[in-house]
């Protein structure tokens, strides 16, 4: 099965998108490797380096992952293996049969600009203090979001792509490049939610010009910020078909503790919240006779 | 209690061989033919009590029993408070928990420490000694790690350099 990887996409290094990529691209010997070109510049490659010899990097999973994939493909000699992605990246276009094709929406040329600037900010000098180094939240800007067409099906997928009002990055940059009638992409009835549902992942013309209307909708829970929200939930409810969420966001896990460490805790702590990490899973097959299957796991939430 | 053999100021030290049978801080010290130099008797061995390898209870320290450990990093701080995510030690079947807490909360000398990324310990128990009521301690350390060196960063940068040679040039 994983000889029949072609492509490994990671949309962008926060950990939630990038975890486990490394071990991905080692048994997928015949996948290329995609990622945004912002991290195929030599400020990326700068930071991968410092992580390599860094034996004190106990957390920072995400710039460790990256720093893997970049050792192990040079440990392979195996430059041709990462391809660098941006707006209008095609990664297939098949004709022949069923036309078949994968578009990178995004990043903008003035996202790409924009990370590798912020890269910058990750280099060290002698004496800096070693803290831990976190991957910035503006690096969704830089996201990888795809359109996928396959005969008649299409898909949008959202990665973590926000919109933040300028017309030079984020979802407005798709809709201000005309896009979507220079390569024709058809609207989608399967729709990978952006951001986990957040506001910030929404914009009025992804559901006027990219989508269906009603169509399937799905998206990943993001504890740490209680995304996506109840408000959110119902928003995306009214706008899809239906809603696939990967694991409840509601859903707290039962902590096993001492009582009298959990009174003091609740003493101490201002504010407390579990991260519950279940891991959901969707899956979206679809035949060459346009039939859809969806499986899931028992995360997996529907609304 | 040493029971050591004394050696006159006259000997030549050239000429003794040290045996040293330890027990616990004893040592003997005997003649090349097993006497010393002076003497024509059998040297004495005296036994000796073995030493005493049972850790000794200081009854006057406080003993710690200590419920729970977590290790930490910073996420966000600001001059009241900050927001941490905990890795339960102690149990991990538990799932990370975000915590805010009060930077009173955090001694003085580790002020300075709290920053976004920083790590730290924290643990929560009792301590009760001899002369000590018990008492519950919740005691939340900072780790100093060491700074990036020169050579550190500058290996990093000969690597970074093969790293763009490889995959950044045709």
């Amino acid at each position: 099965m994983s000889q029949q990887v072609v492509g490994i996409l990671i949309t962008h290094w926060h950990l939630d998108h990038i975890e486990g990529a490394s071990k991905l691209l080692k048994a997928c010997s015949n996948a290329k490797l995609y990622l945004s070109g912002a991290l195929f510049t030599r400020e990326a490659l700068q930071i991968a380096s410092l992580y390599k010899k860094d034996v004190f990097a106990e957390t920072d999973k995400d710039i460790r992952e990256f720093g893997e994939i970049i050792q192990f493909l040079h440990e392979t000699e195996d430059r041709n293996r990462i391809v660098p992605v941006k707006t209008r990246h095609t990664f297939f276009d098949y004709r022949e049969t069923i036309p078949t094709r994968l578009i990178a929406l995004s990043p903008s040329d003035v996202a790409v600009t924009q990370s590798i600037s912020k890269l910058a900010q990750f280099a060290k000098k002698p004496g800096d203090q070693r803290i831990r180094t976190v991957v910035p939240e503006s690096e969704n800007l830089n996201a990888v979001a795809v359109h996928f067409s396959f005969g008649s099906f299409s898909a949008l997928v959202g990665s973590d792509l926000e919109e933040t009002g300028n017309v030079q990055t984020g979802w407005s940059a798709i809709f201000e490049d005309n896009i979507i009638n220079e390569l024709s992409l058809s609207a989608s009835s399967l729709f990978k939610v952006p951001h986990h549902g957040s506001e910030t992942g929404h914009h009025d013309r992804i559901w006027e010009d990219l989508l269906i209307e009603k169509p399937l909708s799905m998206t990943t829970p993001f504890s740490r910020c209680d995304l996506p929200t109840p408000k959110n939930i119902e928003r995306l409810k009214q706008l899809s078909s239906n809603l696939l969420i990967a694991r409840d966001p509601r859903a707290r896990n039962r902590i096993k503790r001492d009582n009298m460490v959990e009174r003091e805790l609740r003493s101490i702590a201002i504010a407390r919240k579990s991260i519950n990490d279940k891991m959901g899973h969707i899956r979206v097959r679809v035949s060459d006779k346009g039939a859809f299957d969806i499986s899931v796991n028992q995360n997996v939430v529907k609304f | 209690m040493s029971t050591a053999i004394a050696i006159s100021p006259m000997e030549n030290t050239a000429n003794i061989q040290e045996y040293a049978h330890e027990y616990g801080e004893n040592k003997y010290r005997y003649g090349k033919t097993g006497t010393d130099f002076l003497s024509t008797k059998e040297p004495e061995i005296r036994p000796c009590s073995p030493k005493f390898l049972t850790p000794v209870l200081d009854l006057n320290r406080p003993r710690e029993d200590i419920k729970q450990r977590w290790s930490g990093k910073v996420i966000s701080a600001t001059d009241q408070e900050l927001t941490v995510r905990l890795e339960d030690l102690t149990n991990r079947d538990n799932p990370d928990e975000l915590i805010v807490l009060s930077r009173d909360e955090i001694d003085d000398k580790d002020q300075s420490l709290v920053k976004p990324g920083a790590l730290f310990y924290w643990y929560i128990g009792y301590r009760q000694g001899f002369k000590y009521s018990k008492e519950r301690i919740s005691i939340i350390r900072f780790r100093r790690l060491p700074s990036w060196t020169t050579k550190e960063i500058q290996e990093s940068e000969k690597l970074a350099e093969e790293y763009a040679n490889f995959f950044l040039t045709d």
